[in-house]
């Protein structure tokens, strides 16, 4: 469903944010991306969704080329960006009208569509109030629901989790685990380890724009269980060579 | 189940583009953004409606007048046969405030735009973004236009008494922004692309804003020296009819097709005109559109790139430098203006744009200004200009947006401002005297200028300076106080601190009519004849006691206001 071949993106100064890097999201599957900051997570998610031209590869969603017909292949997607940049001066309502008009979602269905989503996220009271007045996690709410209105076979999260409340983080990931039970796919990337080794299928990890593992996390532990069981973060420190010696930690403290 | 939620389409859909041109007019023109543009709460938009109804009504004699004087002008062009340089006028007014106010749009819209990203992930293609945030821009210059080229394009129609004028006088006024928007969006988009990703995005910003004054300066000049042609040529052009639109339009004949569309002597030269003036618009216009949205697919909106390290010994040195309360709090003052393009940009400009235009007036028949008023004013002449220079300084730091935009420059980070351990007095003062360094800067350069102009000497040099320094601290205090009262502080984008903020005109506004009322004190006893040295006296008094006054009263509103901001 999502397949990136030989992306590259290098940014001004020779910077190379994303290096060759390959992936295929497969349908039915919770794929979670996983990095350190400034490693090229939200890079690879740009040029996933095509707010970013990869200077090299190819990326295709739903068998549709991102190069080859953008428009087609963003109709695939559903897309929540880490801090979500609404259109404060515009009610919900009319944010989520507008974003049914670019998607073409009927107006006969709309409502029908929006208001169990506005009711299951406690939005319905908010949405015809302006968006400016929202919070950080109302935000993060009414972007999510615009992002499923068109029903897009694959849903891509930027941090997600961040600014929501704890039912609604409950609710964000029954959804995502629904969705993918109707044979769409998840591509979310998160700093919350916990959440990834219990919801994900699959997890990948990029660092200094290389992907430098992709496995499901049973997989990902068994292959790092040489000295004993490992969580998750352990093995994220490690591969990513997070991990301070104990004098360096205790100089912290000086 | 239908109905509950207000603002829903119930049938059909729209094509993408008309819901993202319908959306992009709601976010630019709904009663929130007007509300935000006069520096007022979201909870106080009602009085949207007053204010707006206020300045309506403001306008009201502004209108008429100019009504007037484009009246006057184009009877006495249609009278001496020459109608199509109302035409030309009407354009070139036009056009010129769009290339002011469109570029500055058109930087709002594309550069600092924060829906870019948001649009690019949506399935709509780049012209359609491009299309859509162009068409905004678009009709708001044409609002714009109602009031700058209509009166001209109006009245003239109603002296020449023909049917088909208006018609076509309809689609010369629709097209009047295409040109400039057009030349806009090739300096914009290239800029954009220039800087994305790049470390010194901040210094483009501001190279291009210079960059950007001296195309109106260009353009100004072209304006005033396109009449190439001795006075006996004119005079022959002007007893043929419409013999001067050629001469006038010299430089740029998009004003002269349009005049030929409108006044033209025959059907073959009217059409010609309205082909070539539509077509170069329009054809200009879409040409760049289609040009600069496929630079879109670069990608031209990403921050994401990775930033320069400092090297150890760099960071070491900066924290080992210890500085006094006032002096940290001078600095960051500084680095919040000098790290903020925008900030920046506007306060280079303020800073420059006075002694420029003075310097340009000089060269274009200004040198005659100082022995003219010698003639007038007498012995006293060049102490009334010292006098006058002092008070053209206040007016000018009233409006150099650097006191009155203190606090609001703060922004979202004003919660910092009220945890430090500083008493909020402390901190005012600290804006006060950054505030009084840059109106010194600014007296400097318009001092030196003013020598130059006036050959004031040196006395006189120093008591313009003293005076001058005087005069900025009531005058930043008064700004101070303004925007420590209505500080906005909830913008998102740095233009909504500076140049999106209402109140530095409410500011500027309370400052002249504080230098006003010291100037009619001060021309009371000029009348009376007081020598220059009393005059001076007074002045410096009056400055020295309203300083004291408003600085005290300046530390009891920091201390009683600060803490409910």
């Amino acid at each position: 469903m999502i397949k990136l071949s030989k992306v590259s993106k290098s940014y001004g100064g020779g910077v190379k944010a994303v290096d060759s890097l390959d992936l295929h999201v497969v349908p039915g599957e919770i794929f979670g991306f996983l990095g350190p900051n400034g490693a090229g997570k939200t890079t690879t998610i740009k040029m996933l969704v095509g707010i970013l031209q990869p200077d090299e590869g190819s990326i295709e969603v739903n068998g549709i080329s991102m190069a080859d017909n953008p428009i087609e292949a963003k109709k695939q997607l559903g897309y929540v960006p880490d801090e979500a940049q609404l259109w404060d001066k515009l009610t919900g309502a009319e944010y989520l009208d507008f974003i049914c008009d670019v998607y073409g979602v009927p107006g006969e269905s709309r409502e029908a569509r929006a208001l169990p989503l506005l009711e299951t996220f406690e939005m319905l009271h908010a949405v015809n109030n302006p968006i400016g007045s929202y919070s950080r996690g109302m935000r993060q709410k009414i972007a999510l629901i615009g992002s499923l209105l068109h029903r897009p076979p694959v849903w891509v999260l930027d941090e997600p989790m961040v600014g929501l409340d704890p039912r609604s983080s409950y609710l964000l990931k029954e959804l995502m685990r629904s969705h993918v039970e109707q044979g769409g796919a998840v591509f979310f990337s998160t700093h919350v380890l916990e959440v990834a080794e219990r919801l994900c299928d699959r997890v990948g990890i990029i660092h200094k724009g290389k992907l430098i593992a992709v496995n499901t996390v049973s997989e990902m532990k068994e292959l790092f269980a040489k000295e004993g069981d490992k969580s998750l973060e352990e093995i994220f420190l490690e591969v990513t060579g997070a991990k301070l010696p104990q004098e360096q930690l205790a100089s912290l403290e000086k | 189940m239908t109905g509950r939620i207000q603002g829903f389409r119930a049938k059909g859909v729209r094509k993408p583009f008309w819901a993202l041109l319908r959306m992009q007019f709601k976010v630019q023109f709904n009663a929130a953004k007007v509300a935000e543009s006069l520096g007022l709460d979201d909870n106080k938009r009602r009085q949207v409606y007053l204010y707006l109804g206020l300045m309506a009504l403001a306008f009201v004699p502004f209108t008429v007048m100019v009504f007037k004087y484009a009246n006057m002008l184009s009877q006495v062009l249609v009278q001496a046969n020459q109608p199509g340089l109302a035409v030309i006028l009407a354009v070139m007014a036009g056009q010129l405030v769009v290339v002011f106010f469109g570029l500055s749009h058109l930087m709002s819209s594309l550069y600092y735009s924060s829906d870019l990203e948001q649009l690019q992930s949506l399935p709509l293609t780049p012209r359609q973004i491009m299309y859509g945030k162009v068409g905004v821009i678009y009709a708001g210059q044409l609002a714009i236009m109602l009031f700058v080229a209509g009166p001209f394009l109006i009245t003239l129609g109603i002296h020449l008494s023909s049917a088909l004028y208006w018609p076509l006088a309809l689609v010369i006024f629709l097209l009047i922004p295409a040109v400039p928007l057009g030349i806009g969006l090739l300096l914009v988009v290239p800029l954009m692309i220039l800087t994305a990703g790049t470390r010194r995005r901040d210094m483009f910003r501001v190279l291009f804003g210079l960059l950007f004054v001296a195309v109106i300066f260009a353009f100004q000049y072209l304006n005033t020296n396109m009449i190439r042609y001795g006075p006996d040529t004119l005079m022959a052009r002007l007893m043929e009819k419409d013999g001067l639109v050629s001469v006038a339009a010299g430089y740029y004949p998009v004003l002269k097709w349009a005049a030929w569309a409108l006044t033209g002597t025959d059907f073959v030269r009217r059409a010609s005109g309205l082909a070539l003036y539509s077509g170069i618009s329009l054809g200009l216009l879409n040409l760049v559109i289609g040009l600069t949205q496929g630079w879109f697919l670069g990608g031209v909106t990403t921050d994401t790139g990775a930033s320069a390290k400092k090297p150890v010994s760099e960071v070491r040195a900066i924290f080992a430098r210890q500085r006094g309360t006032i002096g940290a709090l001078l600095l960051r003052e500084h680095r919040i203006i000098a790290r903020t393009p925008n900030f920046l940009l506007t306060v280079l400009l303020n800073l420059l744009i006075l002694p420029i235009l003075m310097v340009s007036m000089y060269f274009t028949g200004g040198e005659e200004l100082a022995p003219f008023l010698e003639m007038i004013l007498g012995a006293q002449a060049k102490d009334v200009v010292v006098l006058a220079m002092v008070g053209f300084h206040g007016v000018v730091t009233g409006l150099n947006q650097v006191a009155s935009t203190a606090v609001s420059r703060e922004g979202p980070m004003f919660w910092m401002s009220k945890m430090i351990p500083v008493s909020p007095k402390v901190q005012m003062r600290a804006k006060l005297i950054y505030s009084l360094l840059f109106a010194f800067v600014q007296l400097v350069i318009l001092a030196g200028v003013g020598i130059w102009f006036f050959k004031l000497g040196a006395l006189r040099f120093v008591v313009l300076m003293a005076l001058g320094i005087l005069v900025s601290v009531p005058v930043s205090i008064i700004c101070l106080l303004n925007d420590l009262h209505r500080p906005k502080l909830n913008w998102t984008e740095p233009q909504q601190a500076m140049k999106g903020n209402f109140q530095t005109m409410v500011a500027w506004l309370l400052s002249m009519l504080y230098l006003a009322a010291v100037a009619f004190v001060v021309r009371g006893f000029y009348l009376l004849g007081l020598s220059a040295g009393w005059l001076y006296g007074i002045s410096a008094t009056l400055l020295a006691i309203s300083s004291y006054g408003l600085l005290t009263w300046l530390d009891h509103a920091s201390e009683s206001v600060y803490v409910k901001l």
